[in-house]
This record gives structure tokens, C-alpha cells and sequence, in this order.
């Protein structure tokens, strides 16, 4: 079927493509295809075991506790659609660039507006996809086609969402001014993370009472204080029809009322983009410069990341997010301690990953760098103490809190923290993958060249650590084992190097 | 009195394509040098390996006496280079941009500081220096390359295409400037495509071809070779080139 050129299908055809392309799959494209595949056949494996178990041993679930479950789950999932929807919005009021060709064209601006909303609301259900497709294909292969309501339910959250971060940017830019208005998304999308944070630790002392009391209290883990905020899409979840239908009118309507006042002010901060760009005051009458190398050097990755919204807010974001779900839903029991140790050793790995990645791989010069009389070996040593510092600060204040409360643990705290930051960092060192920073926004372009796997050799090393802090923590001997595979990951991406440190450029 | 650059059977391939094919140059200090070629004819590839971003295959780069593959840290402490985008970090401030490029290149402090601040009033950028270099305009941007570059204070200047992007004030500005550096005893070598510019800048031209150097010398001694006395830059380029081909 050919769509008619210039029709709004057409047009989010095209915007679509466009996005669905910058997940290349590299050099090796069977290779890749062929694990990706693997990776999705796991995922439906593994949620099709936790189902049938569920279905098996489980007796029915009460209504309400279903639905607090359901709630529970879609609040999660409801958090990182915010994120996305806050970002791609975002992007629409300060790139406006991107929509200049279509605003040369002789389409109407109605229609341009529909299809980037659409695109927003589709870009914004991907997220749940990886989360959703296993359990809802898996749990209707077991004989619940109720579950295939998992699609339209997420695809209609992904609506209201993409509807409530338009109208979040609508009702910023009309109070703030575009120029400031900038600043004020910055916070609200920082506030995201930290509210699931929030949320996840408020009323843990009722719950731990509650659950005392009842073993399945959800309410203990955290967020189920507040699942009945998605009481709908959980009701809609189960099948009841009046729900999905309040749903479906909900989510179209409060589209198409935030596209229509969004509209204006997309356009025009599109037609006057310098506006949107804060520009910087004169500074003092005369210079003062301190050009210790490791200073200017640290100070420049720092300020090169913090100034970046989009980047910061990755860097808060993505850590956060992680770091929230373990605590917010196992952090209790008697292994709460280990569980809190295993999730700082990941969010140690994690950040220590994407740090060393942005300023080691994704440095934005180095053609400067390149020309510079520093060997390289000292630069990238002074980039990696950059990225290690603040890493390993936090992993320290997080050993001492552990400490006070368990010296063992204390000690597995920053033996495993500092390990996984410096594994991370060791492995971009030993096989760095050069990105631009543009595209390391787009996190998908930044691994298109990727291997296969080196993404697996970072997950191992960061669910690896994560492990063993964990074993470690509960005195499992396992844990040392684990250590002693895990550090030799960052040797074997050395081994096969391949001599990408060239590629970088300096 | 050793060259400012020596470049010897200098050779360099990409994926099986020869980009630069035993190419020998030598320049003397205090020479303002232009090196013209067709798109592709290897220019970019040849400032790439003088400035010590590219390896050659073959043959020895020696910047004012140092070997840039066995000292490579001595050949670049006197060297500067301006490719044709501007070497900048969009959430810097201007003077955070200098203060960098100054700790790289390891100047004092407070050489730096009043070194900056010559640099930034003579290239008209005092008043924009607490921008972030993102806000500034495509030329602005180029002069606060060109101030970073000098900062340190180099004996070899490398300019790829210096005038991309300026307006028509702002390239005489830099014009003027560059001249005036060769004039205190700065050596330049760059490319561009505007041949007026080479025309009346440079006081020795290069013609390259498929990574090979077809001629040298001034536009008199190229003249004489190529054509009659009045023949302008860029018949005297098209006459050595091939018409096919463009600067």
C-alpha cells in the first residue's frame, strides 16, 4: 500500500523511519539481529516462566490486590514514559530545527504539529515495549488473551502522558517565557527520578507494619502507596470495559486539547529559535586563569555534561531510575541491607559507564586534544580520574552508611563500588566506542556500531558486581568467585581492542 | 637554519585509496604558504598528518627541527591548527575555551590570561567573552578558534579553510592579522579555495594533485611555468590542475 505524499500518515511514516534507523545494527548484521533475537526469546522465556508459575501455584488473586500489582507495575512503567515524553518535548521547543524543512513545505502547520504529537505518543510507548511484549504475548499463549490488553492500555498512557508533558511545557513556556522556560523543564524533568524516589521511600515504616501482617502487602514495596493513582489503566488492564473506554476518551481528548495549545508555542519557538537559547553574561573586567592541565581538563568534561540539560538529566535519570526500583521494592526483609549494597555497586557501574563513555569516547574536540603537545596516556588517565571522582565519593559515603549499620557490609560496599567503577571505566579505556555527543543524546545512535557484545560484556560487568556485592553482603562465597570473573571483563575487551583507540581522534 | 616544516616521501591511504602519495614540501620560517588542490586532492589529509592527528604510511614529518612520529610532543608544543570546523566545545564559555587550550598546550596562568585578553580585543570577541561558544555566530566562532590557536604563542601556524563562514569585515580582520603574524616572523601554512585570497596573501603556493605535489613555487615562478605574465591564480590553477577540477 503506497500512503499519498504529504498525508498525515505519510508524514509520521517518514518521521518514524527516520527514528527506526538510527537502531543500525553495525558491520554484523546477522551477527547482532540474530542475538537481539535471542535477547526477546529470553525475555518471553523468562516472563512466560514467571506466569505460569504464578498461574500454577497462585490461587486466584483478590481483585484489589491484582489491581494494586497492576497499579504498581504501570506506575513504574508510567515514570520512565514521563521521562521520555519530557525529553522528546523538550526537544521540540528548543531543537526546533528539526521541523524547519517540514515548515518550508507547503503543509499545513496542523498537520505537522499531529504528526510530530504522534510521533512523540509512539516514541513514548516504545519504552514500554521490552517490558510489555514478553508478558502479554507469553501470559495469552497461557491461555489469558485478557492480557493482550496490555498494548492498547500502555499505548493510551503513553497518550495522556505525552498530552500531560505537552501541556507541562505549554503552561511553562506561557508563565516563564521561552527563554526561561528552559531552566524551569530542566527542574521538572530532574524533579521525575527524584519524585520516584520519593515516592518509593514515603510511609515505608507503616508499610513494614502492614506487611508484617500480611506477607503479599504490596503496600511495603514502597510505590504500592501510590499504584491506586493508575487505578484506570489497572481496571482497564483486567478487562472492564467502561474503564477502557473512560481510557480511550481520556487519552484522545486531553491529546488533542494539549496539541492545540501547545501548538502556538511550538511555533514560536521554531520561528525564533535564538530565543530559546540562554545567552551568557560578560565576566569580570579582566581574566583570571589557573591552567593546571588535570584542572582545566576536569572542568571542562564537568562543565561540558552539567551544562548539557539533556545530558544531565541522563545522568540523573537513568542511575536514579535503576537505583529507585531496588530500593523502592527490595529493600526490605532481612536481606535489605545486601539489596542496598548491590544496588550502589550497579548505580556505581552504571554511572562509571556512562560517564567514561561521554568523556573519554564522546569527547566533543578531539581534533584539539589530537594537536595538543599531551600524550594521549596522560590525557585519557586525567579524563578517567575526572569520571572516577565523584563516582567513587558517593560510593564512599554509601560504604560508611553501610558501615555504621554492618562493618562487613561496609567493606563490600566499597570493595564492590570501587571495583565496578573501575572496571567500568578499564573497559572504555581498553575498547573505547567513539560517539559524537549529538548522538550520544540519542542513545540509540551512540550504540549503533556497538557489538553485540561489548554490550554484553558491560552488562556482565555490571549485573556481575551487583551479584557479587550481593553474595558478599549475605556472606555467600560466591561473591569472590563472581569478583574474580568479573575484573577480568575489562581484560578481555582489551583483548579484543582491535585498535579502537585510534578511532578516537587523539 | 632548520625548515619550519620538512615533509618527506610522505605517504598515506585509506582503504586502498592513495590520499597522499609520497609527498615532499619543505617551508621555511617565516613563510606564509598556500596549498591549493581540487576537492580530494589529499590537502586536508597532509595538515592532518602535520598536525599529528594522523599517522603516515610512510616518509617523516619534522616540524621545526622534531620528528612528529619520534617527538611528537616537542613538534606539537610550537604548532597550531585550525581545521575548516571550529575546534570548540559549544557549553564553554569563551574564556573557559582559552583557559583550556591554555592548560593543554601547558602556558602560565597569567601569561594566559593577558595573552587572552590582546586576543580577544584584537579579534573583536572582549565583549562576547562570556558567551558560550554555541551562542556564537559561525564567524565569531572561527576567530575564537583562531584566538585559541595562537594562545600559545606558536612558531608554525596550520589553517585549513581560515575564511569559512566569516563576513566580509571579519575575513579582512583575520586577513590583516595573519599578516601582520608573518610579518613578527609567524610561519603560516594554509588551504583554501578562494584564490584571491592565495593571490595576494601568500608568498609561496603549492599545487597538489592525487596526494602529489605538481608545482610549487611563487605566483611569478608559476606564472612563468604555466602561462603568460598577466594570468591570474586561478588560470594558472586550472591550467596545472586540469579544467575539470575546482579549488
Amino acid at each position: 500500500m503506497r500512503l499519498p505524499p504529504g498525508s498525515l500518515p505519510w508524514l509520521v511514516w517518514q518521521d518514524l523511519r527516520v527514528t527506526i534507523r538510527t537502531f543500525g545494527f553495525g558491520k554484523n548484521r546477522l551477527w547482532a539481529l540474530g542475538l537481539y533475537a535471542l535477547f526477546i526469546v529470553l525475555l518471553h522465556g523468562g516472563a512466560g516462566m514467571v506466569l505460569w508459575t504464578m498461574f500454577k501455584i497462585r490461587k486466584p488473586m483478590p481483585v484489589d490486590k491484582l489491581l494494586e500489582l497492576s497499579g504498581v507495575l504501570l506506575l513504574s512503567l508510567e515514570f520512565f514514559m514521563l521521562m521520555a515524553a519530557l525529553l522528546a518535548t523538550f526537544r521540540l521547543i528548543l531543537a526546533g530545527r528539526e521541523l524547519t524543512l517540514h515548515l518550508t513545505s507547503p503543509l499545513p502547520f496542523r498537520r505537522i504539529m499531529a504528526m510530530r504529537v504522534l510521533s512523540l505518543v509512539a516514541g513514548t510507548w516504545a519504552i514500554s515495549i521490552l517490558l510489555v511484549t514478553p508478558v502479554a504475548n507469553m501470559g495469552a499463549l497461557l491461555g489469558r488473551p485478557v492480557f493482550l490488553l496490555a498494548y492498547p492500555v500502555t499505548v493510551m498512557m503513553a497518550a495522556l502522558t505525552v498530552a500531560i508533558a505537552l501541556a507541562l511545557m505549554t503552561l511553562t513556556v506561557r508563565l516563564f517565557g521561552l527563554v526561561r522556560a528552559r531552566r524551569v523543564l530542566q527542574l521538572l524533568q530532574a524533579g521525575v527520578p527524584l519524585l520516584f524516589v520519593l515516592g518509593s521511600l514515603v510511609g515505608r515504616e507503616d508499610a513494614e507494619t502492614a506487611q508484617a501482617a500480611d506477607p503479599l502487602a504490596l503496600s511495603g514495596a514502597g510505590l504500592g502507596n501510590w499504584a491506586g493513582l493508575l487505578r484506570l489503566p489497572a481496571l482497564a488492564l483486567t478487562g472492564d470495559a467502561e474503564a477502557l473506554l473512560i481510557l480511550l476518551l481520556l487519552a484522545g481528548l486531553s491529546l488533542i486539547a494539549a496539541a492545540r495549545f501547545a501548538a502556538p508555542v511550538v511555533l514560536l519557538a521554531v520561528q525564533s529559535p535564538e530565543q530559546a537559547t540562554p545567552k551568557a553574561q560578560a565576566t569580570g573586567a579582566s581574566l583570571h586563569f589557573d591552567t593546571r592541565l588535570f584542572r582545566v581538563l576536569m572542568l571542562k568534561e564537568w562543565r561540558t555534561i552539567l551544562r548539557d540539560a539533556r545530558l544531565a538529566i541522563a545522568l540523573a535519570a537513568q542511575p536514579l531510575l535503576i537505583v529507585a526500583f531496588f530500593y523502592g521494592n527490595l529493600f526490605r526483609g532481612e536481606y535489605r541491607l545486601a539489596a542496598a549494597v548491590a544496588a550502589t555497586t550497579f548505580f556505581a557501574a552504571q554511572l562509571s559507564q556512562y560517564v567514561s563513555n561521554l568523556m573519554i569516547s564522546a569527547e566533543e574536540s578531539p581534533a584539539l586534544l589530537g594537536s595538543a603537545p599531551q600524550p594521549r596516556s596522560l590525557l585519557i588517565a586525567c579524563k578517567c580520574v575526572a569520571a572516577l571522582a565523584p563516582v567513587l565519593a558517593m560510593m564512599l559515603l554509601a560504604a560508611i552508611w553501610a558501615a555504621v549499620q554492618d562493618p562487613w557490609t561496609g567493606l563490600v560496599c566499597l570493595v564492590c563500588g570501587f571495583g565496578a567503577g573501575f572496571c567500568a571505566c578499564a573497559i572504555e579505556v581498553a575498547r573505547p566506542y567513539p560517539v559524537t555527543r549529538r548522538s550520544f543524546v540519542q542513545v540509540a545512535s551512540a550504540k549503533r556500531n556497538r557489538d553485540p557484545l561489548d554490550i554484553l560484556s558491560v552488562l556482565a560487568m555490571q549485573f556481575g558486581w551487583a551479584g557479587a556485592a550481593w553474595f558478599l553482603a549475605i556472606g555467600s562465597l560466591w561473591g569472590a568467585a563472581i569478583v574474580l570473573l568479573v575484573v577480568l571483563v575489562p581484560f578481555f575487551e582489551w583483548w579484543r581492542d582491535a585498535n579502537r583507540q585510534a578511532l578516537l581522534g587523539y | 637554519m632548520t625548515a619550519a616544516l620538512q615533509l618527506r616521501g610522505v605517504a598515506r591511504t585509506f582503504d586502498g585509496k592513495q590520499a597522499v602519495d609520497g609527498l615532499d614540501m619543505r617551508i621555511e620560517r617565516g613563510e606564509f604558504y598556500a596549498l591549493l588542490g581540487a576537492n580530494g586532492a589529499g590537502k586536508t589529509t597532509t595538515l592532518r598528518m602535520i598536525a599529528g592527528l594522523l599517522q603516515p604510511d610512510s616518509g617523516s614529518i619534522e616540524v621545526l627541527g622534531h620528528d612528529l612520529v619520534k617527538q611528537p610532543i616537542a613538534a606539537k608544543q610550537r604548532l597550531a591548527f585550525l581545521p575548516d570546523e571550529p575546534l570548540l566545545y559549544g557549553k564553554l564559555r569563551c574564556t573557559e575555551y582559552l583557559e583550556f587550550v591554555a592548560g593543554l598546550w601547558g602556558v602560565d596562568g597569567r601569561v594566559a590570561e593577558k595573552k587572552g585578553e590582546e586576543l580577544l580585543r584584537w579579534l573583536d570577541l572582549w565583549d562576547a567573552r562570556g558567551n558560550y561558544c554555541e551562542n556564537l555566530s559561525r564567524g565569531m566562532q572561527q576567530k575564537l578558534t583562531l584566538a585559541g590557536a595562537l594562545i600559545h604563542d606558536p612558531a608554525l601556524l596550520i589553517l585549513d579553510e581560515p575564511l569559512t563562514g566569516l563576513d566580509v569585515a571579519a575575513a579582512r580582520r583575520v586577513k590583516d592579522f595573519l599578516s601582520q603574524l608573518v610579518r613578527d616572523g609567524l610561519t603560516v601554512l594554509f588551504t583554501t579555495h578562494i584564490l584571491e585570497v592565495a593571490e595576494r596573501m601568500a608568498s609561496r603556493i603549492g599545487l597538489i594533485r592525487s596526494g602529489r605535489l605538481i608545482a610549487e613555487g611563487t605566483l611569478d615562478e608559476l606564472r612563468a611555468r604555466y602561462g603568460a605574465d598577466d594570468s591570474t591564480l586561478e588560470e594558472l590553477f586550472l591550467s596545472a590542475t586540469g579544467p575539470e577540477t575546482s579549488a
